[in-house]
C-alpha cells in the first residue's frame, strides 16, 4: 500500500496539492461552536487545540438534512448528490470506526443506498491518530483506540516534526499516488505506530465489554436505567452529535403535487421518535427511550451485526445539558453482579 | 461549605419525615466544572447533594415534569399526595412562580429549598479558553479556578473573568418563592449591564443583524435541547413538531430554523425568567439569550412588568388595559 510523508509545517502546501488534484478539502477549523470541519480555502492550517469536532463527521457520508428524490406530478426522480470528490482531512479514529458502522447499513448487505454511495466512493477519510485523548474519550473500552484504522482510507500519524501518510484502501491509494509524495520509511512508520500503542495502553477499559453487553439487556427492568434517565431532558442533542447515530425522519416539503422527498436525522431519546399516527407512544417516558439508546449501541446492533455501535468518542457526554453519561449508564446496569 | 450541609440537612429531614416523597437539587457531574440535577427519594441519599460554582442546572422544570408524571398514574391520589421539595436558586423560584400563575401546580404541590443567590461559573467559556477536550481537572483556590489541561499545563483563571453570562446581569438574586432560604446574596450588578447585548445587537446595520441570523440560528442541529431545558417551554405539544399543519418544515432548512427560533421565544414573552439555561445547553453555542433578552427589555419597557416575581400578578399577556401599546397594530 502507498505510503507518503508531509512535513507538519508544511500540511497547507499537501492539502492545497489535494485542492489541485481536484478534491474539495475539508479540515478542522475553529468555529463559534468549538470545532467543525470547514471547507479548507488555502492558507495555514493551525490544528493546535484540535481533538475533536462538536458534532461528528458523520454528515459526510450521512447529510443532517438532505432530499432523497424530487417529484413532479406523477413524475419523480432520485436527487443524488453530485459526484464531486472530498478529501476530509484529520478526521479521528473513532468517527472513521462509526462510518465502517454506517457502512454495515447502509452500503452492504441488504438494502445498498444509492445516496450513501455516492458520497461514499467519492470521499477520502484521512484519519488522524490521537496523541491526547480527553478524560471523556473511551474507545478503549468499545474495541477501538486512538490509532484504530477501521473504516480510514489513509491513516495519518505523528511522528516528530513529519506526518506519516498510509493508505488503507483502494480510493487511500489512488489519493496518495495522485498526491506523489516522498514515501514513509517503513521502520518510521513502524515507530510512529508504537508510540499510539503506549497511548492506547494507558487507557484501561471500562468494563469488559463481552460481560456487560448480554448484562444490559438482562436487565431491561432495571431501576437503574430510571436513575441514569432521570436527569434527561429527552432532546437530541446527543444522537445530532455522535458519529454512529443514524435514524433518520422523512418528510416531504413542498405542495402535494411537486416537491421534494427529505430526509434527515432523528433522535430515539425525543418523544415523538415513535409517535405512531394512533397517538399511542410506545415510548412515552424518557426512561425506556434512554434506555433504547443505550441497548442499541451496546446490544442490538451487536446482535445484528456483530459491532459494538458505540465508538467512545465521548461527544454525548460533554454535549448533554444534563450530564447523561453513557460510559455511567452501562457501568451503573451492568455493574454489579 | 454550610449552605451545602444546610441544603442536605433539611432534605434529608423532609424525606425522614415523609414530608416530601422527592427532593430535587444538583449532584457532582462526571466530568469536570460540571453539577446536574439530582431526583432524591431517600433520605440516605441526601449527602449527593451539592451547592456549588457549578450549579447551573434550571431544577423548576423537573418539578413540573415530576408533577405531571405523577398525575398521569393511573392510582394517583392527589389528596395522599406529598410534596415535591426542589432546592431553587431564584431563577428556579421564578419559574416556580410562572407555573404557578400559570395553574401548572399548586403552591401547596412543592416546598422550596431557597437560595441567596451568587454568580455561578461559565462552563463553556473555560471550555473555550482551554479547550473544550483538553480539561483534565479544575479545582477552586480562592477566586481563582485552577485547571490543568490533558498536555500538563495549568491555567489559572479569575473566576471573575468566567462569571456565567446570565448570572453576569443578573439582577434577582434572591428567590420570590421559598418554604425555607440559604445564604446570602450577593450584589446585584451595575443597572447598565443589563441588557447590554440586546442594546449592541440594536446598534449593528440590518445586513449585519440579517449576518447574525444566518451565523448563529444557521448553524443550529434542531435537537430542541434549548426548548427541552426551558422553563417556560413545556407544551405538550410543540409548534414544531405540529404536522397537521405543519407550521414550519421538519428539518434544518434556514427558514425553518429561523421560524422555530423566532417563534419559540415569542412563546416565552413575559415569561421567560432569564435563567440562560437555552443558552447553555446549546451544543453549538448559539447566542440564544440576544432574542430572549430583547423580549424581556420590551416587557419591561412597556409593560412594567418581570415575569416570576409574584404569584399574583397577572402576566401582561393574560390580561388586557384600554391603554397597552399597539405598536404594530394597524
Amino acid at each position: 500500500m502507498a505510503t507518503g510523508k508531509v512535513k507538519s509545517k508544511e500540511l497547507s502546501k499537501f492539502l492545497e496539492g489535494a485542492g489541485a488534484a481536484g478534491y474539495d478539502v475539508f479540515a478542522p477549523a475553529r468555529g463559534e461552536e468549538g470545532w467543525a470541519f470547514a471547507p479548507y480555502e488555502g492558507g495555514e492550517v493551525e490544528l493546535d487545540g484540535y481533538l475533536l469536532t462538536t458534532v461528528s463527521a458523520k454528515g459526510f457520508a450521512l447529510p443532517q438534512r438532505e432530499a432523497v428524490l424530487r417529484y413532479d406530478g406523477d413524475d419523480g426522480e432520485l436527487a443524488l448528490p453530485e459526484e464531486t470528490k472530498r478529501l476530509l482531512f484529520g478526521v479521528r479514529p473513532c468517527d472513521a470506526r462509526a462510518l465502517a458502522l454506517l457502512e454495515r447499513v447502509y452500503g452492504g448487505r441488504g438494502f445498498r443506498d444509492p445516496h450513501y454511495l455516492v458520497r461514499r466512493d467519492h470521499t477520502v477519510w484521512a484519519v488522524m491518530a490521537c496523541d491526547l485523548p480527553a478524560p471523556t474519550c473511551f474507545c478503549t473500552s468499545v474495541e477501538g483506540g486512538p490509532a484504530e484504522a477501521t473504516g480510514a482510507d489513509v491513516m495519518v500519524y505523528k511522528a516528530g516534526e513529519d506526518l506519516l501518510l498510509q493508505a488503507l484502501s483502494p480510493k487511500g491509494e489512488e489519493f496518495l499516488k495522485e498526491l506523489k509524495l516522498d514515501p514513509a520509511p517503513d521502520k518510521n512508520l513502524a515507530k510512529a505506530k508504537k508510540a499510539y500503542e503506549e497511548i492506547a495502553a494507558r487507557r484501561a477499559p471500562l468494563w469488559d465489554l463481552e460481560r456487560a453487553r448480554p448484562k444490559l439487556y438482562e436487565r431491561f427492568e432495571a431501576e437503574a436505567w430510571e436513575e441514569i434517565a432521570s436527569r434527561c431532558v429527552s432532546c437530541g442533542a446527543c444522537a445530532f452529535v455522535c458519529p454512529s447515530c443514524h435514524c433518520f425522519d422523512v418528510a416531504d416539503e413542498g405542495k402535494h403535487s411537486r416537491g421534494l422527498r427529505l430526509r434527515f436525522w432523528d433522535a430515539c431519546t425525543q418523544s415523538p421518535f415513535t409517535l405512531h399516527a394512533s397517538g399511542h407512544n410506545p415510548r412515552e417516558r424518557k426512561a425506556p427511550r434512554y434506555r433504547q439508546r443505550v441497548l442499541h449501541k451496546f446490544y442490538y446492533f451487536h446482535e445484528n451485526w456483530g459491532e459494538n455501535l458505540c465508538v467512545g468518542c465521548g461527544r454525548c457526554v460533554v454535549a448533554c445539558p444534563a450530564n447523561v453519561d453513557i460510559r455511567e449508564a452501562v457501568t451503573l446496569v451492568a455493574g454489579e453482579e | 461549605m454550610t449552605i451545602e450541609n444546610d441544603i442536605r440537612a433539611k432534605a434529608r429531614e423532609l424525606l425522614e419525615r415523609d414530608e416530601a416523597e422527592v427532593v430535587i437539587g444538583c449532584e457532582e457531574g462526571t466530568t469536570p466544572l460540571t453539577a446536574r440535577p439530582a431526583l432524591l427519594r431517600e433520605a440516605a441519599e441526601a449527602d449527593r447533594l451539592v451547592w456549588n460554582r457549578y450549579c447551573t442546572s434550571g431544577l423548576a422544570r423537573y418539578v413540573l415534569e415530576y408533577i405531571r408524571e405523577r398525575r398521569r398514574q393511573r392510582d394517583f391520589d392527589a389528596s395522599a399526595a406529598k410534596k415535591v421539595a426542589v432546592v431553587a436558586k431564584p431563577c428556579d423560584a421564578r419559574a416556580l412562580v410562572t407555573y404557578i400563575q400559570e395553574n401548572q401546580f399548586g403552591r401547596e404541590d412543592i416546598y422550596v429549598l431557597g437560595l441567596n443567590c451568587t454568580p455561578r461559573v461559565d462552563r463553556r467559556r473555560v471550555l473555550e479558553k482551554v479547550g473544550a477536550y483538553r480539561v483534565q481537572e479544575a479545582r477552586l483556590d480562592g477566586e481563582e479556578l485552577v485547571v490543568t489541561t490533558t498536555a500538563g499545563g495549568e491555567a489559572r483563571l479569575p473566576l471573575a473573568d468566567y462569571v456565567e453570562a446570565s448570572c453576569a446581569v443578573c439582577a434577582h438574586l434572591v428567590p420570590p418563592l421559598a418554604d425555607v432560604t440559604f445564604g446570602e446574596a450577593a450584589a446585584p450588578p451595575e443597572a447598565e449591564e443589563a441588557f447590554a447585548r440586546v442594546r449592541e445587537h440594536e446598534a449593528r446595520s440590518v445586513n449585519e443583524r440579517w449576518e447574525w441570523v444566518r451565523r448563529e440560528l444557521g448553524r443550529c442541529l434542531r435537537c430542541y435541547a434549548c426548548r427541552q431545558v426551558c422553563p417556560v417551554c413545556y407544551c405538550e405539544e410543540c409548534f414544531a413538531e405540529q404536522r397537521h399543519p405543519a407550521w414550519i418544515g421538519p428539518a434544518t432548512a434556514p427558514e425553518d430554523l429561523v421560524a422555530f427560533h423566532l417563534v419559540r421565544v415569542f412563546h416565552t414573552a413575559g415569561r421567560c425568567i432569564e435563567c440562560g439555561e437555552c443558552e447553555r445547553a446549546c451544543p453549538m453555542n448559539i447566542e440564544l439569550r440576544v432574542l430572549s433578552e430583547k423580549l424581556i427589555q420590551d416587557v419591561k419597557e412597556k409593560f412594567g412588568y418581570e415575569a416570576g416575581e409574584d404569584v399574583e400578578a397577572r402576566p401582561p399577556l393574560a390580561t388586557y388595559q384600554p391603554d397597552d401599546p399597539n405598536e404594530g397594530f394597524m
